[in-house]
């Protein structure tokens, strides 16, 4: 009887510590977001410009548009009445993106959030600002390989670390904005990506731009369920 | 001991329910009423309708000509930079037939657009060249919706949503009894289709 009693307590206790592994594997798996990009993670968190490089999308070989870095007139867009602080909100439900100062709407857009990667949800902050870099990730059919990925506004927050390379950026590779597509950043048009870059904080002074205390970066609210 | 063990692990499948719940309902949605329009502009009669590509390089203007029992729709590439404007298409229909721009309709690179042409029994789906010049050797232009009707007789295109890839895109259907079919794509220069495992 007592060799009974002492059997199942071993037991238990093997059975509990499994379901507590388990559930600490499916929290970091499936409830957290993984790196954005899986291959090149920390790699596309650089400023990176290369203008004779062909990308890979779908298994089909793409243009990357050309970055001069040369260009030394960074833009920062003023909307009139500076008052209001900016605020950039992102519907997973509509694939919609909108941006207001205050109560003045800046722009208002479709986007492509995370079909084959889950884009994170909540409160987010701008922390840093690049013209361009590269971002790999992917597998098999799946693979893709993309240089000059343009105007990139990497963003971070309680679901999402800096490290994890979560952004806002230009999209040359595909033109179905309106629907998930992504492996979890949000894509834009490059015409919009570049107007939200000129507009959203930090004020851009170079091609690597970090948000700091002085110039903090903007908030970015995510929210709603993606399309399945 | 075995009360105990059902306590804990319930304890556990709610605290892990709890967690998925806040990561993914994510933070409140904002009270924002304002609706601007977005980059294209719904087509009425006397009025442009104009898409930018992408990269707002290029725009693709429709211009809507009505008379007694047609319509004529004229189609013109415009380069921003240079300002060079061409007519590449344009298409007669009669009044219960309208051609849309979809937001879509440029190709990641810039080769190709298509148009949307609506009626009240069917919608039809045309491919061509944003230079205007031939697609085929035979025609400026190819229907997806009949090819595809050919060659899935099953599935009935529902949506062309926009283009997956430089010469992808990408087709929703659904089945002969009205429930979600596969995601296609339509490969252009083979004209060739491809059934996808997820729906896009």
């Amino acid at each position: 009887m007592k060799r009974k009693t002492a059997i199942n307590r071993y037991l238990g206790i093997v059975f509990v510590f499994a379901a507590l592994v388990g559930m600490t594997y499916l929290i970091i798996n499936f409830l957290t977001p993984q790196c954005a990009n899986s291959l090149s993670c920390k790699q596309s968190l650089e400023l990176r410009v290369e203008n004779d490089s062909v990308g890979i999308w779908s298994g089909q070989k793409v243009v990357p548009p050309k970055v001069d870095l040369a260009k030394k007139d960074f833009k920062t867009t003023v909307l009139g009445d500076t008052s209001g602080e900016k605020h950039v909100y992102v519907d997973l439900a509509s694939q919609t993106l909108t941006a207001y100062q205050g109560d003045t709407l800046f722009m208002k857009t479709l986007i492509s959030s995370g079909k084959w990667g889950r884009t994170p949800t909540g409160d987010f902050n701008v922390w840093i600002k690049l013209r361009a870099t590269r971002m790999t990730g992917g597998r098999g059919s799946d693979y893709y390989n993309l240089p000059n990925v343009p105007y990139v506004m990497y963003f971070s927050g309680p679901s999402a670390s800096a490290a994890m390379g979560f952004s806002l950026h230009g999209t040359y590779w595909h033109n179905n904005f309106g629907h998930p597509m992504s492996h979890g950043c949000v894509n834009m048009r490059i015409s919009d990506a570049q107007k939200l870059y000129d507009w959203i904080d930090p004020p851009t002074t170079s091609n690597t731009t970090y948000a700091d205390s002085n110039h903090p970066g903007t908030k970015i609210t995510i929210y709603g369920q993606t399309p399945i | 001991m075995a009360k105990h063990l059902f306590r804990l692990i319930l304890l556990a499948v709610i605290v892990a329910s709890g967690i998925y719940l806040i990561r993914n309902l994510g933070g409140l949605k904002p009270n924002k009423t304002q609706t601007p329009a977005l980059t294209t502009t719904a087509a009425s009669s006397d009025q442009e309708t104009t898409v930018d590509s992408p990269d707002a390089k290029l725009t693709l203007s429709m211009l809507e000509q009505k008379s007694k029992d047609s319509a004529t729709y004229l189609f013109f590439v415009k380069n921003n930079e240079t300002g060079a404007k061409n007519q590449i298409f344009s298409k007669t229909v009669g009044l219960n037939e309208t051609l849309f721009i979809p937001h879509n309709t440029w190709s990641p690179d810039y080769k190709y657009i298509f148009l949307k042409e609506g009626s009240p029994t069917q919608s039809r789906y045309f491919v061509l060249t944003s230079a205007g010049s031939p697609l085929t050797k035979d025609s400026q232009t190819v229907e997806i919706a009949e090819l595809f009707a050919k060659k899935y007789p099953d599935y009935k295109i529902t949506d062309v949503t926009g283009w997956a890839a430089p010469t992808l895109i990408i087709l929703n259907t659904s089945k002969g009894n009205g429930t979600e079919g596969p995601s296609f794509w339509f490969e252009v220069p083979s004209g060739a289709f491809v059934q996808l495992s997820s729906h896009f």
